[in-house]
């Protein structure tokens, strides 16, 4: 019911870096749903293209799982589906490949780098500090079509002749700098690296963005300590982003020089297709360690969005505070910091010295006990809390255990030694879907779920999300804890089947399982999309704050205007997580009550004062001594 | 509604009629390519209907669920379907469940895992295994316990209230300092294994030296013969003859052997050095605990001394067919997945037999090889890379 009246805006706020100045009055089509600079409408933009990215990454997923599980049948409909790259019905071993490596590169960065972060950054940073846009508005939009054109370049390499990049996610060289090694490493891998570089981009015009928004365009009132933990994960996201990417810009770069321009960066005394090569004196290890410096940040830019999803979903549903919420942005910036310091435990036995890897080791297992911590925490604030499931709890939940999970294996993967046996084997498949593939995937339908109102005004449906919930929850321990078990019997990774030398053919009817329970898994994919859509149009009505939620975003009316607030941006008085607290009216008191309001609930801690309450004393109690101490039930 | 159900019959009906030709159609059956796009949209259009019939059903059984919701709630009875209750109680089921499938998954694909190593290395590699997979399995399941014990324990009751509690400093700090020191002691173990195994100052002395080389597709092996001294290479030099372009010129080449497999003595430290010719490829034998990866332009290395013959672990596996296999462990390429060689391990005199049955590849032939490549007769033409196997 957006009404023209609520649009107009009164007093403005003077930290406006953009205002709801009427310019929205002659919006067209294109200003306003394809060239947006509007936040909310570029999140959303995000969100859908990360969305259609992920079913088609989960597609081919599907497609190889089908011929792990069935290496000896036929199905003529991927023929008729994939044409010459499943000739007979059989997925080539080429196009397998193929098929991981582009699974990899759209999961990784499409859906969980740029769906996530461009997701929720644009949505909520500007809304959770109390902003009415982002920094740069422009730059934000081209953020959304660099990444949009770097997704077409992707899909397109699959209608090259040779097929798409096909040497692995990390597109190692020399695999993936001679197109004479593998079909993918020619036009293909053209493609792969153009894109890339179109997405790296995006990232750092959004990174900046973000980052400049958040220091530079909270509300009055908004303390780096009043911020919610999702801002906070999303602000050092983007810091890992901003720092790491261009690292990789570097790596990318080196490649296609010597793809094209004959250098020798990474490749040395190479004899391939009958010739010796030229080149000498590159290092394909260099590659290694570039790619990895970002490379393992990026998986905590991953994760780390959800951290902070998750922080607020669990808080807002178990209606207590989130436990310990100044060790939660400690641990997150531990693991900010240390994420930089940690990339060669991807190379252990890549052949760097030896020495170097006890070093990684090292600053590995120590990035596991912030990841610890975290647990820890989430833990605690279930504990004697009032737990209201909606589905975005459930997903916060799975995403908890998801998390302990696979942070647990990254124990055994961290450790040098032990990883001689479990690198490049189904274990490590089995580590990063735990923690990538399911807990930031559940943490990032937490996040859809529980916004979904602020997004398009409407809920999405309750009893779907449950099924959803459950049928993934199941399906993803499915598929990915009995990898734990080929990984330990040895089993490489992208091996296109496992029958060659009769050794793993015991692990086949574990594939089948495997294979059927992604089939399903999949499947209830299926009810989320459809739940998604359905609700847009035909969704329950949301009301402003259907979760009781503190966070400011829950302020701005349910219509979602050009410029956030109709009126004035409200000021911030107090910490987000003021849940069931002792002596208030309701169990949730949001960030814009000051606490004048609320003296029957104050405590000395809300004020930074950590002694002995009795000699406690603020501008509010004068001289009372019944409310000198409150809430103490 | 009604238009939906329309359409839901017709997909049923066209469902019964399709699926009976559907079931008789077996992979293999389409004859000619007529039929065989027929049989494709037909299995296509199969898989829709049933998705469509689900998702109706689905969609009919929410219906009910608000129907059931709203009358109740009009009867006044206020008995709402306990959402919440049944979201917890799931968790709890799942506790139970998951608990029992780990524990189970241990039991039953645990089974089918590695074999205690057979070398030196790999029983301390055997040892943190077992370190490492008691403490995390406790932790796990210690913390769902705690995780899905408490969504069940806390949901939502009438009348229930959350505990305002904010933050404890004493018990995050326990929770801090338990890991640390339980990593640090992993950390310690760890160093010490990883250091013993790859540092090249803590290896035995005069170890037997082993050269193999990865390329696409295949292992090359190169034993240094009865100099003990491996002749020098150059990629520039591999023609088809010399696949691994020796140099032939120096006299410790002479004597090098070739083997189609790698064969090993028990009880003797070996030293691999290993090598590739074109892509990353990486030397895996899992059930010795060994991994390398092998770099163009850079050789590595490996450590380990098995302490089992082949013929010992077919014994104590009681797998008569036991073999050790060096996998390729890093992607490189098409034929990745088909990329293996033997690696046997003999008792010292079976394997002093076998060294002396070895011929070196300096033979007479070799030369005459050497001689024509290079007058430039023998171009250097690819060698073969079909994708047999290579024993
Ligand atoms: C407890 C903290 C963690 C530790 C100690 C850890 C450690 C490791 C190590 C050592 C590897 C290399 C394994 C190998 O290749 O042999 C690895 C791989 C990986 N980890 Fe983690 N990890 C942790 C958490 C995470 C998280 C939170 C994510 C992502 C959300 C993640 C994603 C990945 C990915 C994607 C790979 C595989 C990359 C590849 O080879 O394709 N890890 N992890
Ligand atoms: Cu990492
Ligand atoms: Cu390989």
């Amino acid at each position: 019911m957006a009404t023209i009246a609520t649009h107009e805006p009164t007093g403005l706020h003077d930290n406006l870096a953009h205002t709801p100045d009427g310019h929205h009055h002659k919006e067209t089509f294109l200003t306003k749903y394809v060239f947006s600079q509007d936040h909310k409408m570029i999140a959303k933009q995000f969100l859908i293209t990360g969305m259609v990215m992920g079913i088609i990454g989960m597609g081919l997923s599907l497609l190889f799982r089908i011929q792990l599980a069935y290496p000896d049948q036929t199905f003529p409909f991927l023929e008729a589906l994939l044409g010459r790259f499943a000739e007979g019905g059989r997925i080539s071993p080429s196009f397998y490949l193929a098929l991981v490596t582009i699974h990899g590169t759209i999961m990784v960065f499409f859906l969980l780098t740029a769906g996530l972060s461009g997701t929720f950054a644009n949505l909520l940073i500007p809304l959770q500090i109390g902003a009415r846009d982002m920094a740069s508005p422009f730059m934000n939009m081209l953020s959304f079509w660099f990444f949009f054109v770097a997704c077409l370049v992707m899909l397109g390499s699959f209608f090259i002749e040779a097929g798409p990049a096909s040497s692995g996610w990390t597109v190692y060289p020399p695999l993936s700098a001679l197109p004479q090694a593998i079909p993918g490493s020619g036009l293909g891998m053209t493609f792969w690296l153009i894109s890339i570089f179109l997405f790296i981009i995006s990232q750092v015009l959004g990174g900046i963005n973000y980052i400049s928004t958040v220091l530079n365009m909270r509300t009055q009132g908004m303390t780096m300590t009043k911020m919610p933990l999702t801002t906070w994960a999303l602000f050092l996201t983007a810091v890992l982003g901003l720092l790491s990417f261009p690292v990789l810009v570097s790596a990318v770069v080196l490649l296609i020089f010597d793809r094209s321009f004959g250098t020798s960066f990474y490749l040395s005394d190479i004899f391939i297709g009958g010739q010796a090569l030229p080149n000498t004196g590159g290092s394909p290890i260099l590659y290694q360690h570039l790619f990895w410096f970002l490379g393992h940040p990026e998986v905590y830019i991953v994760i780390m969005p959800t951290f902070g999803i998750v922080s607020e979903v669990l808080s807002v549903n178990a209606r207590k505070p989130i436990f310990g919420y100044r060790a939660m942005i400690m641990s997150m910036m531990a693991i900010a910091g240390l994420s930089f310091i940690v990339w060669a435990h991807h190379m252990f036995v890549s052949g760097m010295n030896p020495f170097l890897g006890g070093v990684f080791m090292i600053t590995t297992l120590i990035i596991a006990v912030p990841s610890a911590v975290k647990a820890f925490n989430y833990i605690a604030t279930l504990w004697r809390g009032n737990i209201n499931f909606t589905p975005q709890m459930l997903f916060a939940i799975g995403m908890v255990s998801f998390f302990i999970s696979g942070g647990l294996t990254g124990i055994w993967v961290g450790n040098a030694a032990l990883d001689i046996n479990l690198h490049d084997t189904y274990f490590v498949i089995a580590h990063f879907h735990l923690v990538m593939g399911s807990a930031a995937v559940f943490g990032m339908f937490a996040g859809i779920y529980h916004w979904f109102p602020k997004m398009y005004g409407r809920l999405m449906s309750k009893r779907s999300g449950y099924l959803h919930f459950w049928l993934t929850f199941v399906a993803a321990y499915l598929v990915f804890f009995p990898m734990h078990f080929l990984g330990l019997d040895g089993v490489p990774r992208r091996y296109y089947e496992f029958t060659a030398f009769g050794m793993f053919e015991e692990w086949i009817e574990v594939n089948k399982l495997i294979t059927i329970a992604a089939i399903v898994g999949g499947a209830a994919q299926l009810i989320f999309i459809y739940n998604f859509f359905r609700s847009i149009f035909w969704g329950e009505r949301a009301t402003q704050n259907p979760w009781k939620s503190n966070t400011l975003e829950w302020t701005t009316p349910v219509e979602r205007l050009h410029g956030n607030w109709p009126g004035d941006i409200p000021h911030v008085h107090r910490w987000p997580y003021d849940y069931s607290k002792p002596g208030a009216e309701d169990d949730f008191i949001p960030q814009t009550v000051p606490y004048s309001e609320t003296i029957s609930s104050n405590v000395p801690y809300d004020f930074g004062f950590h002694g002995d309450a009795e000699g406690f004393t603020h501008e509010f109690y004068k001289g009372n001594k019944e409310e000198r101490t409150p809430a103490k039930d | 509604m009604s238009l939906r159900n329309k359409l839901c019959s017709l997909l049923a009906l066209t469902l019964v009629l399709f699926s009976s030709n559907l079931l008789a159609v077996q992979p293999g059956e389409f004859g000619d390519t007529v039929s065989e796009g027929g049989g494709v949209w037909l299995t296509v259009l199969f898989w829709t209907v049933i998705i469509v019939l689900i998702g109706q059903g689905l969609v009919i059984l929410g219906r009910v669920l608000q129907v059931y919701e709203l009358s109740t709630e009009a009867a006044g009875t206020k008995k709402r379907i306990p959402w919440n209750a049944i979201n917890a109680s799931l968790f709890l089921i799942m506790l139970v469940v998951g608990l029992y499938f780990t524990f189970w998954e241990v039991k039953v694909h645990g089974a089918l895992t590695l074999p205690a190593a057979p070398s030196e290395h790999g029983k301390n590699w055997d040892a943190m295994f077992t370190a490492t997979l008691i403490i995390t399995m406790f932790v796990f399941v210690v913390t769902h316990i705690l995780l899905l014990g408490f969504a069940f324990k806390y949901r939502k009751k009438k009348g229930s209230k959350a505990f305002f509690y904010p933050h404890n400093d004493r018990l995050e700090i326990i929770w801090t300092s338990v890991p640390a020191v339980v990593l640090t002691l992993l950390v310690v173990f760890g160093y010490v294994n990883w250091n013993r195994m790859t540092n090249p100052a803590k290896q035995a002395e005069d170890p037997i030296v082993v050269e193999v080389v990865g390329r696409q597709f295949n292992w090359l092996v190169r034993y240094p013969g009865s100099d003990g001294e491996l002749g020098p290479r150059d990629y520039k030099l591999i023609t088809s003859a010399n696949t691994l372009g020796v140099d032939f010129t120096t006299q410790t080449s002479h004597d090098d052997l070739m083997p189609t497999e790698i064969v090993l003595p028990v009880g003797k430290p070996v030293k691999l050095i290993l090598g590739s010719l074109d892509v990353i490829h990486s030397a895996y034998i899992p059930t010795l605990r060994v991994q390398m990866n092998t770099v163009p332009g850079m050789p590595t290395f490996f450590y380990f001394t098995p302490t089992m013959t082949t013929d010992e672990m077919r014994a104590k596996t009681g797998n008569p067919e036991f073999e050790h296999l060096l996998y390729c462990n890093k992607i490189c390429g098409t034929a990745h997945y088909n990329m293996a060689i033997k690696v046997r391990i003999l008792s010292e005199p079976d394997y002093q037999q076998w060294l002396r049955e070895q011929q070196p590849v300096y033979s007479d032939d070799m030369k005459e090889q050497l001689q024509s490549a290079q007058s430039g007769e023998v171009g250097i033409s690819p060698e073969n890379k079909s994708l047999a196997l290579n024993y």
